[in-house]
């Protein structure tokens, strides 16, 4: 077996490399409903991340949804898709990119807390930071990389 | 992520998050171990790129302006791999980088050195048949950074590889052969088997070098792509 390359850091710089994707992601994305699901990212201190970047997909009974989104200066970061498939959870599965992250994190917003084969391999203690809130303007799904409300994150 | 080296000894490619020398993982790596779960449940197939959102002259980061950025001229080119060593053809590459001097088009690059006013630095292509790739562009500089005091990161490009199933998504960074700095960079360093790291390195290439035109540099890319396959052993 070929030797696969490493991961190594998005680091501080990418916006201008990586921004271009937000037009071609909505020709990708043709759809009907949407929904919004939106959040921000904090660090060990709660301190909210202004550079990070979010990828996002999943199923709906229009197809594989894409989506990447830059936190904007607030750590905010938000996606409009279409409602995830029933049959596949109501689950949309994030990857986080960020200086200071060697590699990845990758985690998975629950619009519901239906069970699932994964969400049933997380200690019960710990399920309940992959499980969005409904609010007036969508689903709230924050994250947090440490501290006494880390999310969890996953690997394979 | 793992990976099994040809002995059969199971070692991990990525580098830990958990790694203090690189100060901004202080505090951004989560500190409860991964929730490990099996490839099939995480992955979803990405969808692809054509020709309409990526065009044949994104690839070139020379003439994206009305002049010519100043700085060395090289050729990158590789090609895009599956573990099996096969190619992989029509699939989305990024990448970006500073320029000559060491400076990112970027609002928070506060290196005091300057910017190019005709070089932006970023471009992106889809392989070719055989997972061939080829971008024209310049030699980034070094950059200082506040990791330690008188930090330099070594000249580098960032890649970014969409891949065609969400595990199989990876942003590296790509490095020159030979650089002084490379023995000290906490990044380049955090991927702890040398065999691994070295797939960090170009390799100078005859080939791809332009005669009385620009030096070509081989930076081959290969992507775990097993598709929720099984990895022997597991
Ligand atoms: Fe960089």
């Amino acid at each position: 077996m070929t030797i696969p390359t490493p991961s190594q850091t998005i680091g501080p710089f990418f916006h201008f490399g990586l921004e271009w994707m937000g037009e071609a992601g909505t020709q990708l994305a043709k759809r009907q409903h949407s929904i919004t699901i939106y959040g921000k990212i904090f660090d060990g201190t709660d301190q909210p991340i202004p550079d990070a970047l979010v990828e996002m997909i999943h199923h709906s009974i229009e197809g594989v949804q894409f989506g990447r989104a830059i936190c904007d200066p607030t750590g905010k970061y938000c996606f409009n898709t279409a409602p995830p498939a029933q049959d596949d959870g109501a689950v949309i599965q994030l990857r986080i990119f960020a200086r200071g992250l060697l590699q990845p994190l990758v985690t998975r917003l629950y619009l519901s807390d239906t069970m699932d084969e994964v969400l049933e391999s997380v200690d019960p203690n710990r399920r309940g930071t992959l499980v969005a809130t409904p609010t007036a303007s969508g689903f709230c799904f924050d994250i947090y990389l440490q501290g006494p409300k880390e999310t969890v994150f996953f690997a394979w | 992520m793992v990976s099994y080296d040809s002995d059969g000894v199971k070692f991990s490619i990525d580098p830990s998050n958990d790694t203090d020398e690189y100060r901004s993982s202080v505090l951004r790596a989560p500190k409860q171990p991964l929730i490990v779960v099996p490839e099939r449940l995480l992955n979803t197939t990405m969808p692809i790129f054509d020709s309409s959102l990526v065009k044949e002259s994104d690839s070139d980061i020379l003439h994206q302006h009305n002049g010519e950025p100043l700085g060395e001229r090289i050729r990158v080119t590789g090609r895009l791999l599956n573990s099996e060593g096969r190619g992989l053809g029509g699939q989305l590459i990024e990448l970006w980088q500073a320029n000559a001097a060491g400076r990112y088009r970027h609002a928070v690059d506060d290196h005091q050195a300057p910017l190019d006013p005709n070089f932006t630095g970023a471009g992106r292509a889809l392989t070719g048949d055989d997972g061939t790739f080829s971008f024209l562009t310049i030699k980034p500089g070094a950059y200082p950074w506040k990791n330690a005091p008188n930090a330099w990161r070594p000249a580098h490009i960032h890649f970014s590889i969409f891949g065609r199933a969400f595990t199989e998504r990876l942003i590296t960074q790509m490095y020159f052969p030979g650089d002084p700095l490379l023995a000290f960079d906490p990044i380049f360093n955090s991927v702890r088997q040398e065999r691994v790291r070295n797939r960090l390195v170009a390799n100078f290439d005859w080939e791809a070098t332009q005669e009385e035109y620009a030096l070509g540099y081989r930076f081959d890319i290969v992507i775990n792509g097993h598709l929720g396959i099984p990895l022997e052993g597991q």
